[in-house]
Formats: C-alpha cells, sequence, structure tokens
C-alpha cells in the first residue's frame, strides 16, 4: 500500500493530527502522570488539562460556569446528555429527534424503548414538542450532506414555550468549521469531538450549561468534578486542547480557505464533467452547508466502487459515513432527503481539510474525473 | 502500466498466500471478502471458526494489512441469497443434493465480483482455489490442484472460457505444507488457521438450517418395492446416498437413502447396490472447448470421489455419460465433472434417475 501519501478528501471522518499538535504532546509526554495525584507529577498534568479546557471554553463561546466535561468522544458525550435528560422518564413522555443524526444520537435515543420516540425532519421538530417531551435534540451540521441546521432558533422556541425540557445538539461536524456561540444556542448540552479537528482520536467533550439538571453515565473515581469518573485520557485532552487553540487562531482564515477550495473544486467539476458529458448532480448547492463539504451524486455510478476507485489513485473519499464493518450500507440521512435506495448508493462524500494544498485538490479532481 | 488484481479473501490459508504470492510477484492486488450471509440475523454463532464470519474478515483484513495490499468489504448478500441459499434450500426441498460451493463460485465469484472488480480497473479475479490454469497448444487449460488431495477444480467446472482468461489461482501449484510454510514464513496471521470443512452460511446441521426456513412434513421412508419401514421427520434430513440417520435396524446389508420423492414426502431406502449406475443423465452441462461433442476419460461424480472411467456423449440438453469400467453411485443434482487426465474439460448436475 502507498502508505502517507495520499490525498485527505475525507476530513469529515477524522480531520487527521496536526503536526503542532503531534508535536507539542509528544515532546512533553513523559512529564504528565495522573492528574487525580497529590504531589508535583499529577499537578503538570492536571494545569495542562485546564489549559485545554480553557481553549475549548473560548472555541466555543461558553460561559465561564459551563460545564467543559472530557470525555472518551463525542459518541460517549451524547450518550451520557440523553440518558441524564432522559433518567426517570415514563412512558407517558416522549423525546424528540431528528431524522438525519448521527448514530451517536439517533440509536441512543431509540435505546429508550420506555419514551415514546419521535423522529423526524429537522424543520418539523418544533411541532412534535409538547409538555411531556423530555428532550429535544437536533445536530449543528450533518457529516454526511455538510447540512447546517437552525439549531438556535428550534431551541429559543422550545426554550420559550417549555423551559424545563432538556436540549441537546452534536456538534462535533460544525466545530472548527462553522462558528458555534453555545450561549445563542440555548443548547442545555452539546457534544463535541477532538479528532474532528487535528486532535487525537479517542477524546472528545460534553458542554453543559450552568444550571442544567446532569446525571453521569459512569460512574467511579471523583474525576471531572464527579460528571465524569474515569481517569483522564490527559495527553488525549492536551492534543484537543492545542487543536482548539488552533481552530480559534485560524478560524477566520481556514472558513476563507475552504470557501475558495469548495468553489474551486465545484467550478472545476462541473465543467469538466459537463465537457465530458458524464451526469452528475451536486446535492444541497444552494443549502446553508459546511465550507469543506460537497455531496455529489454520479447517477448510474455505484459510490462504493468510485470510493475504491479513487483510494488506489491515492485519493479518499467517503460514501456515507465511516462503518466499522465495513460492510457498507444505504445512508438513513439521504434516505431521510428522499434520495431513493439506489440514489443513495450513487453519492459520494468530498470533505477538505484546511490544509489541503490547491496543487492537491487540482489532482485529486483529475483522478476523479479520471475514475468516472 | 501494472496489472490490478482483486485477490478474494476469505480469512483462511489459502486465499491469504494467494495475495502474498501475487503481492510478491509485483502484480498490484486488491483485497476482498465478500459479505454473503447476515450472521447476527440468522441465527448464525458469531465465534464459530468457518469462512466469511465477521471474525474471518478480521482475519483477512489482518493479512492485507501485513502482506501491504488495500483490502475492501463487498456486499453480497443479494445475490448470495438468490443464488446459493435459495437453491440450497429448494434443493433440499426437492429432494436433490445441493452444490452450494459451486452456485457460490459461477455466480458470485467469478461473475458479481468481476463486475465490480473491473469498476475500479482490476480485470482479473484471483482465489485461493487449488486448481491450475496453464497455457497449452495456444489455449487456456484448467487443471486439477498439484495437491491431489486438496483439489478444487470439481467446484469450478461452470467455469467459462472468457471467465478463465482473467482468473488466476496463485496457490494451485503448491501443496497445502507448502502454503502454510510460506504463511508461516512471511508472518501471516492465518498460517496455523483450521481449514474450514462445513458450508459457510450454516452453522450446526443442513438440515435445521432448511427447517428454520420452512420445514417440510413429515413422511415415511419406504423401500425399494414400496413396502413402509418407518417414519421420518422430512425429508430435509435426507440426501441420496445418505447412510447415517435412517432409524431401521435388524437388516444384514447396511441402507442407504436410493431416493427422494418430495411430492409424496417418501424416502426410499435401499442397499448399496440400488445406488449404483452405469448410464446417466448429465443437464446444465457447460464445457470448455465445446468443439467435440464425444469424449472419454474420467468422471467425477463427488468432491471426494477419485474418478471413474466414462465416455461422454453430449447431446441437446445436457449428455449422456457411460461408465466403462465400474459402476458408480451417484445421486441426482450433484455435480459431474468430466477430466482427461488431469484437465478439467466440463460438467454439470447429474439428472433424475
Amino acid at each position: 500500500m502507498n502508505g502517507g501519501s495520499f490525498i485527505n478528501f475525507d476530513a469529515n471522518a477524522t480531520y487527521g493530527v496536526l503536526p503542532e499538535v503531534a508535536e507539542e504532546v509528544l515532546s512533553n509526554h513523559s512529564r504528565y502522570l495522573n492528574p487525580s495525584s497529590i504531589h508535583r507529577g499529577g499537578q503538570v498534568a492536571r494545569a495542562a488539562i485546564e489549559d485545554a479546557r480553557e481553549e475549548i471554553r473560548t472555541l466555543i463561546g461558553a460561559d465561564r460556569r459551563d460545564r467543559i466535561v472530557f470525555t472518551s468522544g463525542a459518541t460517549e458525550s451524547s450518550n451520557s446528555a440523553i440518558s441524564s435528560a432522559l433518567s426517570g422518564a415514563t412512558r407517558e413522555n416522549n423525546l424528540v429527534c431528528s431524522n438525519v443524526e448521527h448514530p451517536a444520537v439517533l440509536e441512543t435515543c431509540k435505546s429508550f424503548d420506555k419514551v415514546e420516540c419521535r423522529i423526524c425532519e429537522p424543520e418539523k421538530l418544533r411541532e412534535k414538542v409538547d409538555e411531556n417531551t423530555r428532550l429535544v435534540t437536533l445536530m449543528l451540521a450533518n457529516n454526511e450532506t455538510g447540512k447546517v441546521y437552525k439549531v438556535s432558533e428550534l431551541f429559543t422556541y422550545v426554550k420559550s414555550n417549555f423551559p424545563w425540557i432538556p436540549t441537546h445538539s452534536d456538534c462535533v461536524q460544525a466545530l472548527g468549521k462553522v462558528e458555534i456561540n453555545f450561549k445563542e444556542l440555548f443548547a442545555d448540552t452539546i457534544s463535541i469531538s477532538g479528532h474532528k479537528i487535528g486532535a487525537f482520536s479517542g477524546v472528545g467533550a460534553l458542554i453543559i450549561k450552568d444550571g442544567a439538571q446532569f446525571k453521569p453515565l459512569i460512574h467511579g473515581g471523583p474525576q471531572e468534578v464527579r460528571f465524569r469518573a474515569g481517569t483522564e485520557n490527559t495527553l488525549g485532552i492536551i492534543s484537543f486542547g492545542i487543536a482548539a487553540r488552533i481552530a480559534r487562531q485560524k478560524f477566520e482564515s481556514r472558513i476563507v480557505r475552504y470557501k475558495a477550495m469548495k468553489l474551486w473544486f465545484s467550478d472545476k467539476l462541473e465543467s469538466e464533467l459537463t465537457r465530458k458529458q458524464i451526469p452528475y448532480q451536486i446535492n444541497f448547492k444552494d443549502e446553508d452547508s459546511l465550507p469543506n463539504t460537497l455531496h455529489v451524486r454520479f447517477p448510474g455510478r455505484k459510490a462504493d466502487d468510485l470510493l475504491i476507485a479513487l483510494d488506489l489513485e491515492g485519493v479518499l473519499v467517503s460514501a456515507g459515513s465511516a462503518c466499522a464493518s465495513g460492510k457498507p450500507e444505504s445512508s438513513h440521512v439521504l434516505l431521510a432527503h428522499g434520495f431513493s435506495e439506489d440514489e443513495a448508493k450513487e453519492c459520494l462524500r468530498i470533505s477538505f481539510n484546511a490544509e489541503t494544498r490547491f496543487e492537491e485538490l487540482a489532482s485529486g479532481l483529475e483522478a476523479l474525473v479520471r475514475c468516472l | 502500466m501494472l496489472m490490478r488484481v482483486v485477490v478474494a479473501m476469505s480469512g483462511g490459508v489459502d486465499s491469504s498466500v494467494a495475495a502474498l504470492l501475487l503481492k510478491e510477484k509485483g502484480v498490484e492486488a486488491v483485497g476482498v471478502s465478500m459479505q454473503v450471509w447476515d450472521y447476527r440475523n440468522n441465527g448464525g454463532c458469531l465465534s464459530r471458526a468457518t469462512c466469511c464470519a465477521p471474525d474471518d474478515f478480521t482475519d483477512a483484513r489482518k493479512t492485507a494489512s501485513k502482506i501491504g495490499i488495500p483490502y475492501y468489504v463487498f456486499d453480497f448478500e443479494k445475490t448470495f441469497k438468490s443464488e446459493v441459499i435459495d437453491k440450497f434450500v429448494d434443493s433440499y426441498n426437492k429432494g436433490i443434493t445441493p452444490n452450494p460451493c459451486i452456485d457460490c463460485n459461477s455466480k458470485v465469484k467469478f461473475k458479481e465480483l468481476r463486475e465490480r472488480a473491473r469498476s475500479f480497473g482490476a480485470n482479473s479475479v484471483a482465489t485461493g482455489h487449488y486448481a491450475q490454469i496453464k497455457e497449452v497448444d495456444g489455449r487456456l487449460r484448467l487443471y486439477r490442484g498439484a495437491d491431489r488431495e486438496k483439489d478444487q477444480s470439481y467446484f469450478l467446472y461452470s467455469i467459462t472460457y472468457e471467465e478463465l482468461k482473467e482468473t488466476s489461482f496463485p496457490v494451485g501449484h503448491l501443496t497445502k505444507p507448502e502454503v502454510r510454510k510460506l504463511a508461516e514464513g512471511a508472518g501471516l496471521p492465518t498460517a496455523d488457521k483450521p481449514e474450514s470443512q462445513d458450508i459457510c452460511f450454516v452453522s450446526g446441521k443442513n438440515s435445521d438450517f432448511i427447517a428454520r426456513i420452512g420445514k417440510p412434513p413429515a413422511g415415511y421412508l419406504v423401500s425399494t418395492t414400496g413396502e413402509r419401514l418407518g417414519a421420518h421427520d422430512g425429508i430435509h434430513e435426507f440426501t441420496v446416498g445418505q447412510r447415517k440417520g435412517i432409524k431401521i435396524g435388524g437388516l444384514y446389508e447396511p441402507l442407504y437413502v436410493v431416493e427422494i420423492r418430495p411430492e409424496s414426502n417418501e424416502v426410499v431406502v435401499g442397499t448399496k447396490k440400488d445406488l449404483e449406475r452405469e448410464k446417466f443423465f448429465i443437464k446444465d452441462f457447460a464445457f470448455l472447448y465445446p468443439d467435440e461433442d464425444r469424449f472419454e476419460g474420467t468422471i467425477q461424480v463427488r468432491s471426494r470421489h477419485r474418478g471413474s472411467p466414462a465416455k461422454v456423449e453430449i447431446v441437446d440438453g445436457g449428455a449422456w455419460v457411460t461408465l466403462t469400467e465400474e459402476s458408480c453411485v451417484i445421486a441426482p443434482g450433484q455435480a459431474a465433472v468430466f477430466y482427461n487426465g488431469d484437465e478439467l474439460l466440463g460438467g454439470g448436475r447429474i439428472g433424475r434417475a
């Protein structure tokens, strides 16, 4: 395998560890002992974790009193938030969840079989909320389509009509790509993940609004102010902090870069495909979407095969979201958007990271056109 | 341009070494496992060690990574269900011996896999079968594997000449111990993996698998003269030639299933002699070089049969086989494969007597 030399057009799956992150963490790794230890070895680790916490707080615009709880990843964050909101819920209760959620949210919601699960299009969520609702959840940006949803609008409605209902948002894909202002989101909890912005994988965070009720999912020691037991993933958390700092410092320039890349790529792709008379359809083009994500359908062409052809050319893309078993299934997100099973299997997701160079963009595009 | 070859990896040692040998030859090998059956939703046990179970994908993935080739899983559940499983179940319900491995080779491995391989520029499919393809007198020929004990050419008889051109069997010239040694030498994780013996999608008995899908009714065991000898729980528990599981005692000679009558749910039992034939008809005849209509050679009527001398005459809709030296125990539905020496010429399915 030509390991190493490939073009990452699959940044929504994992951004890739930023060199600055790897360098800073690995050069200091031996200094960090157990952050719960009272001695100085522990104090160094504790201080580094607190620094990381502040970086993340700043990045998402959380208040000083909001809780930033480090977890093993956004899946754990969402599981914690959802099970906390539903603790004590009875058969009369319901939860309201969009049909385009990531499995981390969707499957968790479905697992509470005692509670009525009201799943529908993001636009119709507010109609489903009533006084028996125990949770409203909507993602800020979708991992597959890149679509950005009006979370703030929905949650404002919920909070002004049913102030007691907990609101949760999966902000994993939005982090670093659209501005997140925790205060203005009116979410009680949000989930974010480190590896989507260039940190190591295996670290995430759950942000809990000051004053929101929270019941921990994982019990044990007093770590994370008793919100999440278990020895902290110190190196992971530090990496998350550094990546968050970079994401904040470079935010504006990255957005400009993303937009330029997406515009150049889609324009060039359209003209090439039109010239070669290859049928295509750029999805969600005029909708509010992530600046780094391009969603294209090639009618008559199986995206799984195209993915392999591109992989063998050294270009990494995705057809649907990453799946651990490797067995491809039709995306529930695309089906929710009205694509047929067959159409859903013809869709390719191209997602850049901010480090993608223009030469890579050009040769990736060339490879794509060649494989079609 | 580098030749791109898809190698079907089951997670066993043979296909692992096939991939290894391709890579060593400088071919651009692409490892592929075929998801053919959803074990989770079909009462399968996830931990069992046969081919195509999820653990085998892990082994195949580890092997591909060790060798340094890309690896993907293809979903062939739909084709496998219609072309292999449904036929398997249908055969049992009709009292015909099923051949799922042959159906899988012809409809899945050498058809759908090949089509998908083409879509990303791979124009050849390699498998870990013990069989050999050689060019002799200007044409490609299919031979038995060099390891006569492991030879799997029998399961490949329906391959077409066009398919042969785009196929390779990288371990066909080796013996099993040699294959294991190569795997060991390269440190492949599958080097000491046990053989898979059973049908890949069946965990336990075939009859239990059929019963889960739809159990045929109970019926009688009868003699060749029509006399009722006992009862049975359904014809799916029997195949022609079977000796075990016939619950009738007190007879001198061992009893065999000699015929299954699905219309009356009768299982006819008799002696070995009642199973033997000197002449029989084979249908769905596939032949690699259709330029002659009479041959002499060896016919093999079961995967473990050593072969018997025979004459074959191709007629409309099939071929007549006449055994020249000895009679053979045959079962309808079973593949009969025709060889000249070690060269495979063609084959078909044995028709009802």
